[in-house]
């Protein structure tokens, strides 16, 4: 009977251990739970953000020739420049399309760069050929061509911007501890930010009279 | 200015505050329990009652005034007088702000929200809403018409961090909570004014045996209710003191946000430089003060009476004007006001405007004093073989026969061609130049092996002490080089800079006084300087070098141990350092050259000065 009852304080203690126990592992479960939506959230916002290059590169493409009609208008001397900003977006809408066809293509992804990079080199042309002409940016309508140019060329830069400061946040929290932990349980990847492979693109377009 | 590092400070010293504001609640709680627990001996009853008194009352109201402010970002916008703009707006400048707010949700990687305008001349905006999904963008006319296209993104990408960063949130919850505080006191008048002395009353009235006791419930009722008006009072006081803290943290973390969407510091700055410019009393930054306290005011002015001191220290820390404090306004507009984050209005933000302010004059500034250094010298500067030989060039007069022979017999014949022509260029430079020159040449000197760079250091102070003078602008050509150089070699001892000003007196007097005798004509002027930069540290009383104590090394030395000195009070010196130097009322270049030097040896850089 004594034996028996010496056993009691006994299993007490080992409930309140068991107990301590079950606490600390729901704590832990919580916290890992919490680190792995906050992980998944950031890996969407980069999806998303890169979603949006595209979405804005589209944009571009379907804005341009409204643009150029509205100002050949007003730039007949221009129809050169004008016509360069065509064929750059017919370039890079087709080279876009190959592109989609085949997106693990290399060849066709560093085509698409350099034709992209030659549209916003165009566009950058027409926007200092128009600073040019001071009586045509004083009138309205040329003045909202000259800022929905200067807001397409905005959205453009402004998702890669996006996308890459979503990429870096993610990669943070993927690389540091403690989240790097879960990011490795779950096999989180590295995210890679937008960056020209192309060097041609990385140069600030030339401007001749 | 470093975005992410300023946002992650603000983060933090939210999380802080935050802290201490729940602190705070639970203090003001314990200030309720704690006393009825002495009156009444811990008797736990009482206890009990009182701290759940004081829960439900503060919980409840809390609840209320969240519920009040629970509407949608058109609903707060409307109350404001705004006006939804159309999708394709009506003339460019409205297409414009239409543009720009899409351009930074996808900067800020948000749903586009809806944009009301509200016809005010003054430069203004406002974020208003729960969530981002209902969250909507206001800007006053003022703001389209008169900021330019970045600077209108600036402000833009303001408000889109308060939506992203979910402030307006934060700042609900604070001000809910808030009202729950004061709503005990509020609680404590009703008791004070009008149960404590209905039971009083009664009492007295009724002369039956209960009657002393009942006086007795009525005192204590009134004293207690006294007490809660106290601790509601206080507890609104911090409260709103807090909630401004908050409020001017979230205002840096959307300043350094509107950085981050659209990397450039100059949006921002200047449109912050432009509501700066204009008087404040514009009548919708008036009625946002006037708004902002509205209940605030409605209740605790009154309690407040006896002491306004206590009132306009509120004001100040809020940074209302106090003539605006006991106005009242339509409630419909005050809680308007209250969900909104608003653009200006807080004066902290002038720290940011200027920041990026000097940037740009520096930055214009160095840029002109590169355009005047000729192109085959800057060439020369980015070699690391030539950057040698155009310091040379800058040490060396080859007019002086003796010179010219030292050289001679320090450099090759071909470096001694080169340095000939180079010192052609180099000496006609606007002596403005000449330190620039020497930042140009860090990186490339940097580049010379160990040995290289002891040989180069020699040659170097060789050409100097030529003429066996060591004139200011040597000292400082040799120090700064040698600083580059030493940052570059692994003797770099890495010691905390914690030492404080006052512990370096001897240091601190001899680099002063010799400041002081290179600019004074005499030795009354140099007294005058050196008195002078002493008040600007602070020191009563040191005692002055004389003049043959002033040497290069001992200044050298000086500076070896100022560099210890803790950043803040590396600044008092420095500036000590401008006064003694101003204090002939003019600066000259090697004056400036001077200073400038101290600035890189104390690991202080100072931009470049007019």
């Amino acid at each position: 009977m004594k034996n028996l009852l010496n056993i009691e304080p006994l299993l007490a203690s080992a409930g309140l251990i068991l107990g301590v126990l079950v606490g600390f592992i729901l704590l832990l479960v919580i916290f890992v739970v919490g680190i792995f939506n906050g992980l998944v959230g950031l890996r969407n916002r980069v999806k998303n953000a890169y979603a949006q290059i595209d979405v804005q590169l589209k944009r571009r493409y379907d804005l341009i020739p409204n643009l150029v009609e509205t100002a050949k208008g007003y730039m007949k001397h221009e129809s050169e420049t004008l016509e360069a900003v065509i064929n750059a977006r017919n370039q890079a809408v087709s080279a876009a399309s190959t592109a989609a066809k085949d997106p693990t293509s290399a060849g066709a992804i560093s085509d698409l760069a350099g034709a992209d990079g030659a549209l916003t080199g165009a566009l950058g042309k027409l926007m200092v050929v128009m600073e040019a002409y001071p009586d045509l940016k004083a009138s309205e309508n040329m003045m909202q061509v000259q800022e929905e140019l200067t807001s397409t060329e905005n959205r453009v830069a402004f998702s890669r911007q996006a996308y890459n400061d979503a990429v870096m946040s993610y990669n943070n929290k993927r690389e540091m501890f403690p989240s790097n932990i879960v990011a490795g349980m779950f096999g989180f990847k590295y995210a890679q930010s937008w960056e020209l492979d192309d060097e041609a693109a990385r140069d600030v377009p030339k401007v001749s009279f | 200015m470093n975005f992410y590092e300023h946002q992650d400070r603000a983060r933090k010293r939210t999380k802080v505050i935050v802290f201490l504001f729940i602190v705070a609640v639970f203090m003001i709680m314990a200030m309720v329990v704690v006393p009825v627990g002495l009156v009444s001996e811990w008797n736990s009853g009482a206890v009990v009652v009182s701290a759940v008194f004081c829960l439900l009352i503060v919980g409840i109201s809390t609840l209320v005034k969240l519920g009040q402010l629970n509407d949608g970002g058109h609903v707060v916008a409307e109350m404001l007088g705004g006006t939804q703009l159309q999708s394709s707006g009506n003339n460019s400048s409205e297409q414009k702000v239409n543009n720009i707010v899409q351009e930074m949700a996808i900067a800020s990687g948000m749903p586009v929200p809806p944009v009301f305008i509200i016809e005010d001349d003054s430069i203004n905006a406002f974020a208003a809403g729960w969530t981002p999904s209902d969250a909507v963008v206001g800007v006053t006319r003022g703001c389209i018409e008169k900021l330019s296209r970045d600077e209108l993104q600036g402000v833009i990408a303001h408000e889109f961090s308060h939506i992203s960063h979910g402030d307006m949130r934060i700042n609900i919850r604070l001000i809910g909570v808030i009202f729950g505080i004061m709503a005990l006191g509020i609680t404590g008048w009703i008791f004070v004014r009008h149960i404590g002395p209905i039971v009083l009353h009664s009492s007295s009235r009724s002369r039956s045996k209960e009657g002393a006791g009942g006086a007795g419930v009525g005192l204590a009722i009134i004293l207690f209710g006294l007490f809660l008006v106290i601790c509601g009072a206080v507890g609104t006081f911090f409260g709103r003191l807090i909630q401004s803290a908050v409020s001017r943290q979230r205002e840096f973390l959307a300043d350094a946000s509107a950085v981050q969407y659209t990397r450039n510091p100059s949006g921002i700055g200047s449109a912050l430089r432009q509501i700066g410019g204009i008087p404040k009393q514009s009548s919708f930054a008036k009625d946002a003060g006037q708004c902002n306290h509205m209940f605030f005011s409605q209740a605790v002015n009154s309690l407040f009476a006896s002491h306004p001191p206590i009132n306009e220290r509120v004001a100040r820390v809020e940074g209302i004007d106090v003539e605006s404090l006991p106005a009242l306004v339509g409630v419909q507009k005050n809680d308007a006001e209250e969900r909104v984050s608003g653009f200006s209005s807080t004066s902290v933000k002038t720290s940011v405007q200027e920041a990026s302010a000097v940037q740009e004059k520096y930055i214009t500034r160095a840029k002109q004093a590169i355009k005047n250094i000729s192109p085959f010298v800057r060439d020369a500067l980015h070699n690391s073989w030539s950057a040698r030989l155009v310091m040379f060039s800058l040490l060396a007069d080859l007019r002086d026969p003796i010179q010219e022979k030292l050289l001679a017999n320090l450099l090759t014949d071909q470096e001694l061609v080169e340095v000939r022509k180079l010192s052609l260029l180099v000496n006609k430079e606007d002596p403005s130049s000449r330190l620039p020159m020497i930042d140009l040449a860090a990186p490339a000197l940097k580049q010379l092996s160990g040995e290289q760079q002891v040989a180069f250091a020699k040659t170097l102070t060789a050409i100097a002490e030529g003429d066996n003078i060591i004139s200011r602008f040597e000292w400082v050509l040799i120090s700064v080089i040698k600083k580059h150089l030493a940052n570059n070699s692994l003797q770099k001892i890495k010691k905390r800079s914690s030492k404080k000003i006052v512990s370096l007196s001897k240091e601190v007097s001899t680099v002063l006084s010799t400041l002081a005798y290179s600019g004074a004509k005499n030795q009354e002027q140099a007294n005058d300087a050196f008195n002078c930069a002493l008040c600007e540290i602070g020191f009563k009383k040191s005692e002055m070098r004389r003049v043959k104590d002033c040497t290069m090394e001992s200044v050298h030395q000086a500076l070896d141990k100022l560099r210890l000195l803790r950043f803040v009070e590396k600044q008092k010196f420095l500036d000590a350092c401008g006064v003694c130097v101003e204090h002939d009322g003019r600066v000259t270049v090697a004056e400036a050259e001077i200073i400038r030097a101290i600035g890189d040896l104390l690991d202080c850089p100072i931009p470049m000065f007019g």
